[in-house]
């Protein structure tokens, strides 16, 4: 679901959020459906719901009288409670909501760094291992071209070793 | 037969408790006489589990409605296959059936290490008996599956309707073995840090174990969100619902340890940090049924709400406090031997992998929990739903995708300007070029560019390692190609396999991406005998016909689909009212391509005849669908035994940096 993940977040960032220009769709979405099916207003599978049914209709019809989509939340979340936007605020306790991962992620972010700039850090191994029995897992050292007799003598070799 | 499923759980609670404690004597005074019979106990509680599981099957197939749990989740005209799937359907069955996958999983780790990791095993099975107990005390004591009625009615309440679909036959169990599979690394891990052995002994015995639940556990999401895409009828798969992301959570997680495992499998390092999330995954998996049966959150998938909350909360505190006490006790031991080189190497590709993954996970988390601490805090109830969830986790989601660019082709310690040429200058340029043709060839979001410019990315970094890779073997063997690649994917499986798998995975943004931007929506009332139209299609409603049998009540549409004024297929949308219990659903009617699914439902009907219909058409849909089964057959290659040869382990150096 991890593409489901981005795709849906790659939509958010295509389409922001802002008071002047959200369409009937985009309120829709910020907006949860009353009747418990736990769906957006815009996602509602009750095709005779009686909450997401008026609420686009009132939605279309607002927005047609020239209500902007963030009044038209404001109006709702004051009816209803916040309980009906579908993501919270950007004030008081809701920051919160959205400041902490980004926190969590920037300390993950800063305690990696803080192990890559460990002083007198180096590996005590020697070489490090193939990645694999193949050419292109060269683990970044250039690699080194031999007659098709030494190719042949290492296949040996190894075909002896996975015995 | 009541009696004897009853008798059977009490069996398996005495025998499961006495395997935790015959398996603890046994292994800390040193008597194995007392760790063979807490096996033993093992064998007779998981034994037990499966005997009372079998009589509730027995019970559902033969609708013995004197069992209230028989009577509340089937009835007599429900087809087989749900009577046989209310199993699950219910709390009480649901409880019955993780308990079977877990000591079925439980004797599968017995059988195979009967003789040995002897070391491990009795903590091993003390780990995996003391969930069995927790679970069986949960059927014995609060929600008894074989709890009777007075008297037995005529006729069962039956299977909410939206579990009458086979997707709900395969869906739940595989969802369930993947939740329960993490069970054996965790016990593995813990027995690992419980009796010292804290080389890479548990590692090399889990890691099939390891694949296997991640595969469960990927299968279980996406046939989840198919049977959303099928049945909820809202024209889309996933909707950030509590419980969706209970099992969105340890598949994150999971998936951070299976990268981070190879960093400690070559160079001996993260060794805590893969035992934290091991941890953090199996917690996740009894989270994520504590937030299904508590009635804390609200969810379309929730059971109703019961008194076992506190019992799995206090269940998820036992296992965190005893696996963070065991590995703070060890933690000393567990300190790496080699450090990291550089920013710009594989081991800090995969650390940053890690960190994404691990914060996708906390932010769904937090997200999730987010509404009762709002509660708890302020007394105000909120919802926390899908822009939330798109807008938090979208930066981290595409820096992971860039990641699955990289991580697997960039240099071990250290890059050198020329490894990141060799690398990354082809597929680098040919993800901005991809990047240009898609906007050249006018799409206008800037998701859909940056997803097919990445993806376009990933694929030339897996292609050029399976050309350079192929060519390699075909060099060395002198053979034809198609057989050096059999041979180079047969030798290094895990490698090879997993790079299938990212194949899968960049499919399924490619479908999700595509079909959510570019979706489009159409509703229409219409006559019978009238069109309407969405994208290129036209839909003509020529027929509704209805249909009874004693289970329900079919409405059923037929709608003619033409395109280019020729007709190319005919869907039936239909609209169901089921008896028992009186309620009605929708089956929706779709024609899937490769291009795009034209997907139809059918709404309210009026007089004469007179239908409103809702259509999508979803562009690329099915490469998720394919994606997922990519990712399947990714994984079966990692798994499988595929070649006859011992698969080429690279050895774990040790702390003198010798080969171990």
């Amino acid at each position: 679901m991890l593409a489901a993940t981005t795709a849906s977040g790659l939509l958010a960032i295509a389409t922001p959020v802002s008071a002047g220009d959200m369409s009937q769709k985009k309120v829709e979405e910020h907006l949860t459906c009353q009747c418990g099916c736990g769906l957006t207003v815009r996602n509602c599978n009750h095709l005779q719901c009686s909450s997401a049914l008026p609420i686009r209709d009132d939605i279309k019809r607002s927005l047609a009288a020239g209500e902007s989509g963030e009044e038209i939340l404001a109006r709702y979340a004051d009816t209803y409670g916040e309980k009906i936007l579908s993501a919270p605020g950007f004030t008081g306790f809701n920051l919160l909501a959205w400041t902490m991962p980004a926190f969590a992620v920037l300390l993950g972010g800063l305690l990696i760094a803080r192990v890559l700039k460990k002083p007198g850090r180096h590996s005590q191994s020697g070489a490090d291992p193939p990645d694999g029995d193949d050419a292109s897992a060269d683990g970044g050292h250039a690699p080194t071209r031999g007659s098709d007799e030494d190719r042949r003598r290492v296949t040996r070799e190894l075909e002896k070793l996975s015995r | 037969m009541i009696t004897l499923g009853t008798l059977a759980l009490w069996l398996a609670l005495v025998a499961s408790v006495y395997a935790v404690a015959a398996s603890v004597y046994g292994v800390l005074r040193g008597r194995a006489d007392f760790v063979a019979s807490g096996e033993r106990g093992a064998w007779t509680a998981m034994a037990s589990v499966v005997v009372a599981t079998g009589v509730m099957v027995h019970a559902l197939v033969t609708s013995d409605f004197s069992i209230r749990y028989v009577a509340g989740y089937s009835s007599t005209t429900l087809p087989l296959r749900y009577r046989i799937s209310a199993l699950w359907g219910g709390m009480e069955g649901s409880l019955l059936f993780w308990a079977f996958v877990l000591v079925l999983l439980s004797s599968l780790v017995l059988w195979q290490n009967r003789n040995r990791n002897r070391a491990l095993m009795p903590w091993v099975t003390a780990t995996l008996m003391t969930i069995t107990t927790f679970f069986v005390l949960m059927l014995v004591f609060l929600t008894p599956p074989f709890a009777t009625l007075p008297f037995a009615p005529t006729e069962g309440t039956d299977l909410n309707p939206l579990l009458q679909n086979y997707w709900m036959s395969i869906h739940p169990p595989a969802l369930y073995l993947g939740y329960v599979s993490w069970a054996v690394p965790f016990a593995f891990a813990m027995a690992a840090l419980a009796s010292g052995r804290l080389d890479d002994l548990w590692i090399r015995t889990t890691r099939r174990w390891v694949l296997a639940a991640w595969f469960f556990l990927s299968m279980g999401n996406l046939l989840g969100a198919r049977w959303a895409y099928e049945v909820l009828g809202w024209g889309g798969y996933w909707a950030w619902d509590p419980v969706e992301n209970a099992a969105f959570m340890p598949w994150l997680t999971g998936t951070a340890y299976l990268h981070s495992v190879m960093i400690q499998e070559r160079k001996d390092m993260l060794k805590v940090w893969n035992m934290v999330l091991i941890i953090m995954t199996f917690l996740l998996t009894i989270f994520g049924t504590f937030l299904t049966r508590s009635g804390v959150i609200s969810s379309v998938h929730s059971f109703t709400e019961s008194g076992l909350g506190p019992w799995f909360m206090g269940f998820l505190i036992l296992c965190m406090a005893v696996s963070v006490s065991l590995l703070l006790y060890r933690l000393d031991r567990l300190r790496p031997r080699h450090e990291l080189d550089s920013l710009i190497s594989r081991e800090s590709s995969f650390l940053f992998n890690n960190l994404v993954l691990v914060g996708i996970a906390f932010a769904t988390l937090w997200g999730t929990i987010f509404p009762v601490l709002s509660e708890w805090v302020r007394g105000v109830k909120i919802t926390v739903g899908p822009p939330f969830f798109n807008a938090v986790n979208a930066p981290l989601a595409i820096t992971l995708l860039f990641l699955m660019g990289v991580g697997p082709v960039i240099a071990w310690r250290r890059a050198s300007l020329a490894n990141l040429k060799r690398n990354f200058l082809g597929p680098g340029l040919a993800g901005l070029g991809a990047g240009l043709v898609a906007l050249l060839a006018g799409l206008h979001s800037l998701s859909a560019v940056l997803v097919v410019s990445m993806a376009v990315f990933v694929l030339f970094t897996m292609t050029a390692e399976f050309y350079h890779g192929t060519a390699a073997r075909s060099r060395i063997s002198g053979g034809a190609w198609p057989s050096a690649l059999l041979d180079l994917v047969t030798r290094n499986q895990r490698r090879y396999g997993g790079y299938i798998v990212h194949l899968g995975v960049v499919l399924m943004f490619l479908g999700v991406t595509m079909s959510s931007v570019y979706r489009v929506e159409e509703i229409h009332t219409v006559d019978r005998g009238q069109e309407f139209q969405i994208g290129d299609y036209t839909l003509k409603y020529s027929n509704m016909e209805t249909s009874s049998d004693d289970h329900m009540d079919r409405l059923i549409a037929t709608l003619q689909v033409s395109r280019g004024g020729e007709v190319i297929d005919e869907l039936k949308p239909e609209k169901r009212f089921y008896r028992k219990p009186e309620q009605p659903a929708t089956e929706v009617a779709f024609r899937s391509t490769l291009k795009e699914d034209l997907y139809v439902i059918l709404g309210n009907l009026g007089d004469n005849e007179t239908a409103t219909f809702q259509a999508y058409v979803n562009p690329l849909v099915a490469w998720l669908w394919i994606g997922g089964i990519v990712l399947a057959l990714g994984t079966l290659v990692c798994v499988l035994p595929l070649s006859t040869r011992r698969e080429q382990e690279v050895p774990v150096r040790t702390a003198r940096g010798r080969s171990a």
